[in-house]
């Protein structure tokens, strides 16, 4: 029978809900004939129609009130109040057009910008790698000092990879990855793509199955090589069509045997390497195999190492010492022993490039997300105040608290809806270029999305949002209470204590973090036009650079000779490039080096070097034809640095005997003038060593740097024909003209401080925003007055001077607070920062001052509203 | 006449069993009562017409407009099978709890 | 108390706490088992009902309370009625009977 009933309940609620009319009809027919009946009763009995329509009603009692309980017992009361709610603040907020546009904007950009930011600050930084235990999960970095953050690369070996794989003891696997670079020949089109190498644990090292196929095996990396590949999922995917019939299909590596395909790595190996195109194992060379070979070299050995349960990073990193001063003492020879002095540290972590820059942006978007904030709060408490007299009626009427809340509740959440969406769209265009600017600066990460961690943390925030929103003027209702009698003149009276103390620590807030960020911003601008300002020592804007890399040559050219003569005829055939003022070789690129000793870095030229790049010998000479590699040229740096009141000339460029003088040896001869190869950021940064090698020496990898007027893509088609002239098989890696690559390298500064302008900027007109509403609200609150004042005599000037002075002690006070927190605050951007004080005088005069006229602005205009109040107006009663 | 206050269920009983009778409107089913306690109920308008609603809802009784006595549309109620079954455990309910109030009403003492 | 979910209403218990301290001073437990046992089990009152039954009987002035040692030896508020507490019992049980029967008739009726 309960079953029954039920059924039946929910059924009605349902046609309740759908035909609420059919219902309301026959309560309203019910009660009418109910008092028709009543009535005649009445009447028979023998008193007057409208007596007994009187007597009726009365008896009858609250209509109403009787409609209600019958309505109540329909059950869909909360659908039609909500419908009702709804609708009212649907028609509510559309009359108040301005404030809400106002606050839907003000929280869509908030919104936005934080789930952007979080967003990239999530995906690149904090989430944990794709494998089971990610915390035992470590990379290996050979730390070197240095000012750059790519000084501290993994810089592995084959060497260490082997003695640390047989330490049992600390590590459950242990695997090496490196970068490779191959021309890939698919029918005719040959193009250079990159992937890498590794030894086969590495699969099982981050936990990876194979989609399709099978991983490499032992014996295809050591002894090797196995002529095997394996493809990432996305490769497959694109290129192949996800084709179950790849394996076995040939990939056609450049001047080399082909590879068979054998298996499909997952999509979780992209956090390792979004880019690369095809998995190798690593090939292990003589060289490798030789155990006094160099211990700390390339950039991109990658050494990765599983830590035992129960094995803490700081014991597996002493062991690791120990290991390497072990390996110094009893096995290193002297040449390997060179590598070690630039070792300073082993390490486990190494920050993200970008992180320092992430977590500035998010403290910038917070930033502006508690002013938004406050803006938004004082637009709601003036509208509250001016909502006084709507209220008061709706609860004179019977609303009570909770319906209250209830629709107050019910448009904050049409407005926080709003915005949300809006500001997800934006997010989603944010993180767009987001994607766009990484692609630039660091390839190979996995592009950013919005993934659910950010949608929580966004719907967390707007949830707390229309809770405070929400409540807030219900708030200032119960601190001010109602209107005790509605009258006219009530509607100007005066706003209360409370409502006007938080709107006016509102606007001190917003103005004293508008402060701060400007002054961030300003001294980041400051900083990235030092940065510009730095001479690059060179002529980057006449310059063109085209490599040739080891992969290309040394597969056809192996004997050292051959290269040698190689390298004779390219030179030869750049110099007959038309146009073409001055041609040399280095053997490293622009901002990469050899780092043989810690303090310095060499550079590898040919001879005509600093005549190419012009760069002037300061003193004694440059390089000359018959130098060995035993001459060197230091630059200025080096000079002032460890030579600070003599000449260097003469001395040797070397950690331990720099004091030694005047050896057999040649030494240093010449000290040229600073180029900042590595960038204009290492201006005062690591100082450069050149040495030089004849042209008849054999190289296998080299860049060729071309002096010329003539437009720098011409000149690199030519460079790149000349190439194929000389052999059709080889080919450049890149051609590039050197200032769009030192532009590059700006690219990261200048996005962040464009950004953080952009956020200061906007911190700034929405606290100027909140100036003004205040000081328009507070304007029309005391019309009477100022209609007061002016009848008396007051004078405009004295009217203007009043609100001005009203709107710049609050900007005042904001201001100090926020300057006396701008010096506490600015140490954390000092990393940041490039020949600019983190108290900068300047800085912050201009800052104060800018923000003092825009303020003085924002507050004209209610000013001049004050004035224009007729006094007759103000006073007459409404 | 005193006025009563119906203890939870008797109300619904009363309306069920003037319903079992036949259809009625609830202008009418009021008069009942009345009339056939000999006067001594009077069910007020306030709580008849909300419990009429309460038990429609339930499915106890059926609502359908109608025209009344004198030519006027009312609104008629009718006792559905459901109802039926209900007022049979009303009455069944109310009966026992009328004599164990008896029993303590009517000790020695 | 009938199985199902009906409760007395505030004025019949009432009138079934005032009938049972008619017959003399009671204290709270005792007037529950009391009404138990009378009714065969059938009613059993909460304290949740009790207590306020008897606080608003005595602040209308139907019944007082006092301080006494119980058969267990404890001290307990001993409940007994007052002369208008008297008279209002048996108005109530009249008012009662008549509403038993006027229900009780339309009950019969068809």
């Amino acid at each position: 029978m309960i079953f029954l009933e039920t059924v039946y309940r929910i059924k009605n609620w349902f046609l309740n809900l759908v035909r609420p009319g059919k219902r309301e009809r026959e309560m309203k027919v019910e009660i009418e004939s109910h008092l028709e009946l009543d009535k005649e009763r009445s009447i028979r009995s023998g008193m007057t129609p409208a007596e007994a329509r009187k007597i009726s009603l009365r008896q009858f009692g609250h209509v109403d009130g009787l409609k209600e309980e019958c309505r109540d017992s329909w059950g869909t009361r909360v659908v039609t109040d909500l419908i009702r709610d709804l609708r009212y603040s649907i028609r509510s907020l559309w009359k108040s057009k301005v404030f809400s546009f106002a606050v839907v904007t003000t929280l869509a950009l908030c919104i936005g910008a934080n789930t952007t930011v979080l967003s990239a600050l999530y995906s690149l930084i904090l989430k944990p790698l794709p494998v089971e235990n990610p915390e035992r999960l470590v990379q290996l970095f050979n730390v070197v000092e240095g000012r750059l953050a790519s000084d501290r690369a993994s810089k592995s070996s084959w060497n260490q990879y082997s003695e640390l794989r047989t330490r049992k003891d600390l590590f459950e696997g242990c695997a090496l990855r490196v970068r490779k670079t191959k021309a890939i020949r698919r029918d005719t089109v040959v193009r250079r793509l990159n992937g890498y190498g590794v030894s086969s644990e590495f699969f099982e090292l981050v936990n990876a199955k194979p989609v399709l196929g099978r991983f490499f095996l032992p014996e295809e990396v050591d002894p090797g090589p196995g002529h095997v590949v394996v493809l990432p999922q996305r490769v497959w995917e694109t290129e192949y069509d996800a084709d179950p019939n790849v394996l076995g299909q040939q990939i056609h590596f450049d001047a080399e045997a082909s590879y068979a395909i054998i298996g499909v790595a997952p999509r979780s190996l992209e956090t390792f390497d979004y880019e690369s195109r095809f998995i190798i194992p690593y090939h292990v060379t003589a060289r490798d195999r030789n155990p006094a070979e160099g211990r700390y070299q390339a950039w991109s050995f990658d050494l990765w190492l599983r830590l035992k349960p129960g094995v803490s990073r700081a014991m597996a990193l002493q062991q690791i010492r120990a290991m390497e001063r072990r390996w110094y003492e009893e096995e290193a020879d002297a040449d390997a022993r060179n590598s070690y002095k630039t070792y300073k540290d082993v390490a486990f972590d190494r920050p993200h490039p970008l992180t320092g820059s992430l977590y500035l942006l998010e403290g910038g978007s917070l930033l502006v997300l508690l002013v938004g904030c406050f803006n938004v709060m004082t637009l709601i408490v003036s509208r509250s105040n001016q909502r006084r007299l709507e209220l008061t009626i709706r609860s004179s009427l019977g609303a009570g608290q909770s319906s209250l809340r209830r629709l107050m509740l019910c448009e904050c959440s049409l407005l926080v809806a709003a915005a949300v969406c809006l500001g997800m769209t934006l997010a989603l265009s944010g993180t767009y270029m987001v994607n766009e600017y990484l692609s630039v600066l660091s390839p190979m990460t996995v592009p950013i999305s919005l993934d659910y961690a950010t949608l929580f943390i966004t719907l967390a925030m707007t949830i707390g949002l229309v809770g405070a929103m929400g409540l807030l003027p219900l708030e200032i209702f119960r601190k001010t209470g109602f209107l005790e009698r509605v009258d006219s003149s009530q509607r100007t009276a005066s706003v209360s204590g409370f409502s006007r103390r938080l709107s006016d620590g509102m606007v001190v807030g917003q103005v004293a973090i508008a402060f701060i960020m400007l002054v961030g911003a300003g001294l980041l601008f400051r900083s990235f036009q030092n940065v510009l300002a730095v001479d690059p020592g060179f002529d980057a804007s006449q310059i063109v650079e085209g490599r040739l890399d080891w992969g290309t040559i040394h597969p056809r050219y192996k004997k050292r000779s051959d290269a040698a003569v190689l390298k004779q005829r390219v030179h030869a055939a750049m110099q007959e490039i038309p146009g073409v003022e001055s041609v040399s070789l280095s053997m490293h690129n622009m901002f990469s080096a050899d780092q043989r000793g810690g303090e310095f870095v060499g550079h590898l030229v040919s001879p005509e070097f600093f005549t190419t790049m012009n760069m002037p010998i300061i003193e004694g000479r440059g390089f000359q034809q018959g130098d060995t590699d035993q001459v060197k040229v230091v630059d200025e740096l080096f000079a002032r640095r460890f030579f600070p009141d003599r000449s260097p000339i003469g001395y040797e460029a070397d950690v331990n005997q720099l004091l030694a003088s005047g050896n057999a040896a040649p030494g240093i001869v010449g000290v040229v003038r600073r180029a900042n190869l590595r960038g204009l950021e290492d201006r005062d940064g690591v100082p450069i060593v050149y040495r030089s090698r004849p042209l008849k020496d054999g190289w296998w990898e080299y860049s060729i740097f071309l002096r010329t007027s003539r437009p720098a893509a011409s000149v690199m088609s030519d460079m790149r024909a000349k190439i194929r002239e000389v052999d059709p098989q080889l080919h450049l890696s890149y051609t590039r003209p050197l200032d769009a690559a030192l532009d590059e390298m700006l690219v990261s500064r200048r996005g962040m401080t464009l950004l953080l302008l952009f956020f200061a900027g906007l911190a700034l007109l929405l606290s100027l925003i909140g100036v003004y509403a205040v000081l328009s609200y507070d304007v029309a609150q005391r019309r009477r007055e100022i209609g007061i004042r002016g009848a008396i005599g007051a004078n405009r000037s004295e009217v203007l001077g009043m609100v001005l002075r009203q709107g710049a002690s609050k900007a005042g006070i904001g201001l100090a607070l926020g300057f006396l927190a701008s010096l506490y605050l600015t140490r954390f951007l000092e990393k940041q920062l490039f020949d600019v004080a983190a108290v900068d005088p300047w800085t912050y005069i201009v800052a104060g001052l800018s923000f003092a006229t825009v303020a003085l602005v924002a507050s004209y205009l209610p000013a001049r509203r004050a004035i224009r109040i007729d006094p007759l107006e103000a006073l007459r009663v409404e | 006449m005193t006025k009563h206050v119906f203890p939870q269920g008797a109300l619904e009983m009363l309306i069920l069993k003037v319903l079992s009778n036949g259809k009625e409107h609830g202008w009418g089913i009021a008069q009942k009562i009345h009339l056939l306690s000999s006067e001594a109920l009077k069910i007020e308008e306030g709580s008849l017409y909300p419990t009429l609603s309460r038990m429609q809802q339930r499915g106890w009784i059926k609502g359908k407009l109608g025209v009344s006595e004198n030519n006027r549309q009312a609104k008629f109620y009718t006792l559905s099978a459901l109802g039926k079954m209900k007022l049979k455990k009303e009455r069944e309910q109310w009966e026992s709890m009328v004599d164990a109030i008896a029993q303590v009403l009517g000790s020695e003492g | 108390m009938p199985r199902d979910k009906k409760e007395l209403l505030q004025g019949t218990l009432d009138l079934l706490v005032m009938r049972i301290l008619r017959s003399g001073a009671r204290h709270g437990y005792d007037i529950v088992k009391r009404i138990e046992v009378l009714s065969e089990d059938a009613i059993h009152v909460g304290e949740g009902s009790l207590y306020p039954s008897l606080h608003r009987l005595e602040r209308r002035g139907y019944i007082v309370a006092k301080w006494d040692i119980s058969e267990t030896g404890r001290r307990a508020k001993f409940y007994s009625l007052t002369a208008d507490g008297k008279r209002k019992v048996s108005q109530e049980e009249r008012h009662w009977a008549e509403f038993t029967s006027a229900v009780n008739l339309i009950l019969k009726n068809a």
